[in-house]
């Protein structure tokens, strides 16, 4: 019976080491998918009458008495303006990097209207918005008023009502200096970027252009995507473009227009006497040469000399 | 039946049975013990990856912390942002290395780390030549991080959350209980038909067969009961602590990071203040519900000490004051958030790292007193086997 034992001990000591030697495995763990890549759809630009015309000016009243009842009166009672601009966007309105400070041509508008309703130009809350940010802030009234690059379009009117315009400027393409891109037909086969639901995108997305388009929440992600190669040409308006092209000395803006684009400042459409008090300033800077000193100050040495645009109004509600 | 063939059967049967029982035992108590093992490497594996998490965001709190002063980035932050992604870097190698099923997930991890900290370097490089572009290579980095990377880490904690539960389950200690007990049955009856053959009631070798057994099944039950609440102990007790001061440090940085970018956007209280507010519930959820009392209200008042601060920030930011406001978020002195989070990052990683070593003791400890009892059941379900067929076989040859 000596030997039952010896292979009962075998078999224990086989166990132990199997035992020991025994690894769990699991099943791979899963690798989320990534994000897909910006694809742009550009809707057909939409028709109608006149829509750069907006409600006539109303006689400006002296800063800080606005008439009761009025939405101005409601703004100088809060004690603030609070204005949708952009943070990126030289010269219009950026952050300067050196001291925080968020300033440029859009940015001195709203200034003045501040001081036309306050009598004081700090009296004004700049909040950073994205462009697809404007119609909701302006409609739930987180925001008095968007001062950002808003083109006055038809699709535009229908979400908010439009001053007339302060800036008109060529909807154009930056591409790379050694591009050779001269003519819209040259941009054919490349592919290009532009702001969603932009004037430009609706321009480069015309099928007989040929283009693959690239869709971006903005202008300047537009620059990220073209500074990385993954876009040959950015479509955007000649103001802005030009200020990026400021940034990388191995762009270049092309020296062809693919239409024109009127911005204005967007305000809520139940608004009118504010869209009215905001055309009054508008025409007022025009008048004074603050219009063409602040284009000076900021825009000049990016897109030479301008003019300011010629406002129409008429408009009924 | 003959006599002879049936103590032959009977032999068999009782050594059948005490090595089943040995077996059953041995092998219930090895599962629980690589259990156990795997409990603690899958435990391991889950805090790099929180702390893979905590790095990322750690980088990138402190890039867009030096974003807002520019050119101006202090030495001190530099180093902070490349030893965050240079630690970052070195968990993913040794999370590659202890976890082959994370493999492929930390592959694309790390090129999406690679983008980002090429991003990083071009919002710097921009920044420092004052070119506003450098703000959308920032945010571009931020989102892309948030978007891209931080989903497969998210799979990665959630798997190796998942293994660990899988590894912490108690053990099933019945069918060892039904095969003793069964095994005690065949002892008995073998004694039985024993004593009726040979009219003496008492067979000195089944007796000692049955106690080892019986030695065999309480060695066994006591073992695989303790480990059950050893398991148990640390699930809900030091690694709960470790899990969720782990989650609550992560989701610190996510928010550091937000009050940074909320200054540099301008943004004055849209998106990234309610990305900020979300991660700071998110802080204090996690906060409270670690099991260890003291420790939890250490850490949330840490947190508050943080959150008035940033209220600080945002008040200044608010009131138009965004230099004072930006020189509060980005300075190192006492009462500045950077000194504040500081205090909390410190706080949580001690945190972390006691809990997570005394899981990892606990569980080890553990092991060593499994090891011991499977190898006593293993020797005592045998020497009950050869003590059973002893007593068997002297009947046998009195027989003979």
């Amino acid at each position: 019976m000596n030997a039952a034992p010896r292979a009962l001990a075998g078999t224990a000591v086989l166990m132990t080491a199997l035992a020991a030697g025994c690894t769990t495995s699991y099943d791979k763990t899963p690798v989320p998918s990534q994000t897909p890549a910006d694809q742009a759809t550009a809707a057909r630009p939409e028709a109608c009458s006149n829509m750069l015309a907006s409600y006539d000016p109303a006689p400006l009243p002296p800063p800080g008495k606005m008439p009761a009842g009025s939405t101005m009166a409601k703004f100088t009672d809060r004690g603030r303006l609070v204005v949708g601009v952009s943070g990126d966007a030289v010269p219009m309105g950026a952050r300067n990097p050196l001291n925080g400070e968020i300033e440029g041509f859009e940015i001195d508008v709203a200034k003045s209207l501040a001081k036309a309703m306050f009598g004081d130009e700090t009296k004004l809350e700049l909040r950073v918005i994205r462009p697809d940010q404007v119609a909701a802030a302006i409609g739930d009234g987180d925001l008095d008023l968007v001062i950002r690059q808003v083109g006055i379009t038809c699709a535009g009117w229908r979400a908010y009502a439009v001053s007339a315009p302060y800036l008109a400027t060529q909807t154009q393409a930056l591409t790379k200096s050694n591009a050779n891109i001269r003519s819209l037909g040259d941009l054919r086969g490349h592919s290009v970027c532009a702001a969603r639901d932009s004037v430009a995108l609706a321009a480069v997305s015309d099928e007989q252009v040929g283009t693959h388009v690239v869709g971006s929440p903005d202008t300047t992600q537009c620059m990220v995507k073209f500074q990385r190669g993954e876009v040959d040409a950015i479509a955007g308006d000649a103001v802005i473009l030009a200020g990026l092209q400021r940034q990388d000395p191995f762009s270049v803006v092309a020296p062809f227009a693919m239409g024109t684009n009127s911005y204005g400042v967007a305000i809520n459409s139940d608004r009118v006497d504010l869209v009215r008090f905001v055309n009054a300033v508008l025409a007022q800077r025009q008048s004074s040469g603050e219009w063409t000193a602040s284009w000076n100050r900021w825009a000049r040495s990016y897109a030479g000399d301008a003019k300011p645009p010629a406002p129409v109004y008429g408009r009924i509600r | 039946m003959p006599t002879p063939t049936l103590l032959r059967l009977l032999m068999a049967l009782v050594a059948g049975a005490c090595v089943l029982f040995g077996v059953v035992g041995f092998t219930t108590m090895m599962q629980g013990r690589g259990a156990m093992v795997e409990a603690s490497r899958n435990t391991q594996q889950l805090l790099r990856v929180q702390q893979i998490q905590a790095h990322l965001l750690n980088a990138d709190a402190t890039a867009t912390n030096s974003s807002l002063v520019g050119g101006l980035e202090s030495p001190a932050q530099r180093l902070a942002y490349t030893t965050a992604m240079s630690e970052a870097s070195t968990q993913i190698v040794a999370s590659s290395d202890a976890q082959p099923a994370d493999r492929d997930a930390l592959e694309r991890l790390n090129s999406e780390i690679v983008e980002y900290s090429g991003a990083i370097e071009q919002a710097r490089a921009n920044n420092r030549q004052g070119f506003p572009i450098g703000t959308a290579y920032l945010n571009e980095a931020s989102g892309r991080l948030r978007t891209q990377a931080m989903p497969v880490l998210d799979a990665l904690a959630d798997a190796n959350t998942a293994r660990v539960a899988s590894q912490t389950r108690p053990l099933n200690p019945w069918p060892l209980s039904i095969v003793g007990v069964l095994a005690l049955a065949a002892i008995g009856w073998s004694m039985w038909a024993v004593a009726t053959r040979f009219r003496r009631i008492i067979n000195t070798g089944l007796a000692l067969s049955a106690l080892g057994v019986l030695i065999g099944l309480v060695i066994s039950l006591v073992a695989v009961n303790g480990a059950a609440a050893t398991v148990r102990q640390v699930d809900t007790g030091t690694l709960a602590t470790a899990r969720h001061a782990a989650t609550a440090r992560v989701n610190g940085y996510d928010a550091k990071a937000y009050e940074s970018l909320t200054l540099i956007t301008r943004d004055r209280g849209a998106g990234n203040e309610g990305q900020w507010q979300t991660a700071s519930w998110q802080v204090r959820h996690q906060l409270q519900a670690i099991p260890d009392s003291p420790v939890a209200a250490r850490l949330e008042d840490a947190w508050a000490q943080h959150v008035v601060v940033h209220r600080r920030i945002r008040d200044l930011d608010q009131s138009g004051n965004w230099a004072a406001a930006v020189s509060t978020a980005t300075g190192g002195e006492l009462g500045s958030s950077n000194q504040t989070f500081a205090q909390f990052d410190q706080l949580a990683s001690g945190v972390i790292a006691d809990a997570g070593r005394r899981s990892v003791q606990t569980l080890g400890g553990h092991q060593i007193w499994l090891i011991v009892a499977s190898l006593a059941a293993l020797a005592v379900s045998i020497a009950a086997a050869v003590a059973g067929v002893r007593g068997i076989d002297a009947r046998r040859r009195e027989y003979a």
